[in-house]
């Protein structure tokens, strides 16, 4: 390590290690949850509070505040990766609150605060060859998340083999990116690197064919792990692509990058869609839902311009608040019923569960009057001109959606389910969640101007 | 007097039917014996390249030895409380599964005669397409964690020998045997959590 080390960066990068021992004995305690959701918003805090001085590391370069040198590697951070860990670990916070009253979901804090700082030395790291290793420790790590109390080991076991299969991919694209900067113009290593990126993202987003992890996750899984890990594998690669494209500048000026994102995109938004109508159960339909409103965050990246760009960080933001709302109500069903299938909480015994599942459910179709709308609207209207059959398409999906989640309300009831009454949590949450999603709307204006960042550091790389 | 070119072909006929019977066989320990095995056979291979040091090919024994040992461990705690959990047999008949190991061996070596790749040796790509996929049919044909783990474990152990005859950076080698340590710990607390949810 070099001598002018970079005490915040490093506290920055330690700290998820070290309080992640600390909240591992406490996780039985109703104490881990708000520990570790303090730990999530001390750290985007500390990222805004703390001193980084500009340091000019090339001509059109500067990062917040030295490199730290680590064998030879350096890991720094640009105001881009501020806002992105701002993103990571304020989500993650939320999401550790909302897994707060559920005994179950024990394992996600601990687990959840290292798989975020591996996270963190996977993005921060460059050149980016060894974060590859961090990023996929981190993400499977995220398998024991997803595990609760009796349930959800087929869907880890799922989620096991995609995730190393997804490695793989990633890894092998490292190694011909490398090639491709040894060689340059040489098509193969350009074509070899997109197209095993395209294999690591199909396997880590769950893009149809290999969707089938994420369904089982929310079905199966601990609800709020399963929206930890899907959280990180979608918005942590969406600031890991933007590393690739910063590290090789080729990579997004290649013919097929957009055409690929955009046929991720349709492909996860289309496909579960239709699959949703095939599937039964509050956690099924859920994962569907997940996988859309995912694609449409791709499909808005990929098409390159800076309405989309923009739209498609916005898509972001707006999504984890639904999520969390989906991962409380799965929780919740889950607690009294055991399951999360079709018929076993009636409204009338969990009235505040199900207007949580399809709020939940609504605000991932981006459907009025919730704030998802803002984008869905906007995003319709830049693509009919140019392409209005995907538009009616994409409209169409979520009808195929709402069919669905309206066929899981009106489920006949199970009268033999043995039922624990509903959680006291889910009325605050319940009442919390409605107003956050409501105000959103609100707050639009002023949210947006923030996106300004992150928007423009995918602009100037494509 | 066998010439080095047929040791190597000898290895890599080793690695396949060591593979075929983790595919094949049922009895964890077995499963366990055959996949140590087959490590030990890589390191061999890697020993009879020179492409890849002697150093690393011994790491690779060494690797597969600890792994073993650790899945080992959990299975025999796990066979304590809940045997029927290591016990879970795949949903394809076991002479199936035999005959696949010899198909994938096969069609990898057609793939890299048809398409050779300038930066390694044809036998080496040949044991790395097959263990992938092989591995990839252990990970998802079994109903397992110990036999589900050792396919992404097979996977991992052929991309492994690929990987070492083309990457020259030492700490990239140590945390790819890292990455094979959290898949095989992440193996073993899925078998105690099944055992867990058994008992």
């Amino acid at each position: 390590m070099s001598f002018d080390v970079n005490l915040p960066l490093l506290i920055l990068i330690a700290a998820p290690f070290l309080s992640a021992p600390v909240i591992y004995p406490l996780r039985r305690t109703p104490l881990a949850a708000p520990a570790a959701a303090a730990v999530a918003a001390a750290l985007v805090s500390f990222l805004w509070v703390a001193s980084w001085p500009p340091v000019a590391i090339q001509q059109d370069q500067t990062v917040l505040g030295a490199p730290l040198v680590v064998f030879g590697r350096s890991l720094r951070l640009t105001e881009t990766d501020r806002w992105a860990l701002s993103t990571l670990w304020g989500c993650a916070a939320l999401l550790f609150l909302t897994a707060w009253p559920f005994r179950f979901e024990r394992r996600l804090y601990p687990i959840g605060l290292a798989a975020g700082g591996l996270w963190t030395i996977g993005l921060l790291l460059r050149p980016i060859t060894l974060g590859v290793f961090f990023i996929s420790s981190a993400a499977l790590l995220l398998a024991l998340t997803i595990l609760g109390e009796g349930h959800g080991l087929e869907g880890a076991m799922q989620y096991l083999i995609a995730v190393s299969l997804g490695f793989l991919a990633w890894v092998t694209a490292v190694w011909a990116a490398e090639q491709a900067a040894l060689n340059p113009g040489q098509l193969l290593w350009m074509t070899l690197t997109t197209v095993l990126i395209g294999m690591g993202m199909i396997l880590w987003l769950g893009v149809w064919p290999a969707y089938r992890w994420v369904v089982l996750l929310f079905a199966e899984g601990a609800p709020v792990g399963a929206a930890f890990t899907v959280f990180l594998l979608n918005y942590g690669t969406w600031f890991w692509l933007l590393a690739w494209a910063q590290e090789f500048p080729w990579l997004a000026q290649l013919p097929g990058w957009s055409a690929g994102l955009q046929t991720m995109g349709i492909l996860m938004t289309l496909s579960s869609a239709l699959l949703a109508l095939a599937e039964r159960g509050w956690g099924a339909i859920g994962g569907y839902l997940w996988l859309a409103s995912g694609g449409l965050l791709w499909l808005a990246l990929g098409t390159g311009t800076v309405e989309g760009i923009y739209l498609s960080a916005w898509t972001m933001w707006m999504g984890i608040i639904a999520l969390a709302g989906l991962a409380f109500g799965l929780a919740a069903h889950r607690r009294m019923s055991g399951s999360t299938e079709s018929g076993r909480v009636p409204l009338d015994r969990g009235p505040w569960v199900i207007a949580l599942l399809l709020g939940s459910g609504m605000a991932l179709m981006n459907v009025p009057p919730l704030a998802g709308f803002t984008a869905r609207w906007a995003f319709t209207r830049l693509l009919l001109p140019s392409h209005p059959l995907l538009a009616l398409a994409l409209i169409g999906s979520v009808g195929l959606l709402g069919w669905a989640l309206l066929r899981e309300l009106r489920a006949p009831v199970l009268e033999a389910t043995p039922l624990r009454p509903m959680p006291r949590s889910a009325v605050w949450f319940g009442i919390a969640w409605w107003i956050a999603e409501l105000g959103l709307l609100f707050a639009s204006p002023w949210l947006g101007l923030h996106l300004e960042t992150l928007a423009q550091a995918w602009i100037r790389v494509l | 007097m066998i010439g080095a070119w047929n040791i190597g072909e000898l290895a890599m006929i080793a690695i396949v039917a060591l593979a075929g019977l983790v595919l094949a066989v049922d009895d964890w320990r077995g499963m366990l014996v055959a996949w140590a095995l087959m490590g030990t056979a890589g390191g061999f291979l890697l020993e009879q390249t020179t492409e890849v040091p002697r150093e690393l090919a011994g790491i690779q024994i060494l690797n597969s030895a600890i792994l073993t040992l650790l899945l080992y461990l959990a299975g025999r705690r796990a066979q304590t409380t809940a045997p029927k959990t290591l016990m879970a047999r795949p949903a394809v008949h076991w002479r199936f599964r035999i005959l696949a190991a010899p198909f994938l061996y096969i069609l990898a070596r057609t793939v890299v005669i048809q398409f050779p790749l300038p930066v390694a040796s044809p036998s080496l790509l040949i044991v790395t397409g097959t263990l992938i996929g092989i591995g990839l049919l252990i990970a998802t044909l079994s109903r397992s964690p110990l036999k589900a783990g050792l396919g992404v474990l097979t996977m991992l152990n052929g991309y492994q020998v690929f990987y070492l005859s083309i990457q020259d950076s030492l700490i990239a080698i140590g945390l790819m045997a890292g990455m094979s340590l959290m898949i095989a710990f992440l193996t073993a607390a899925l078998i105690l959590v099944r055992q867990e949810v058994s008992a």
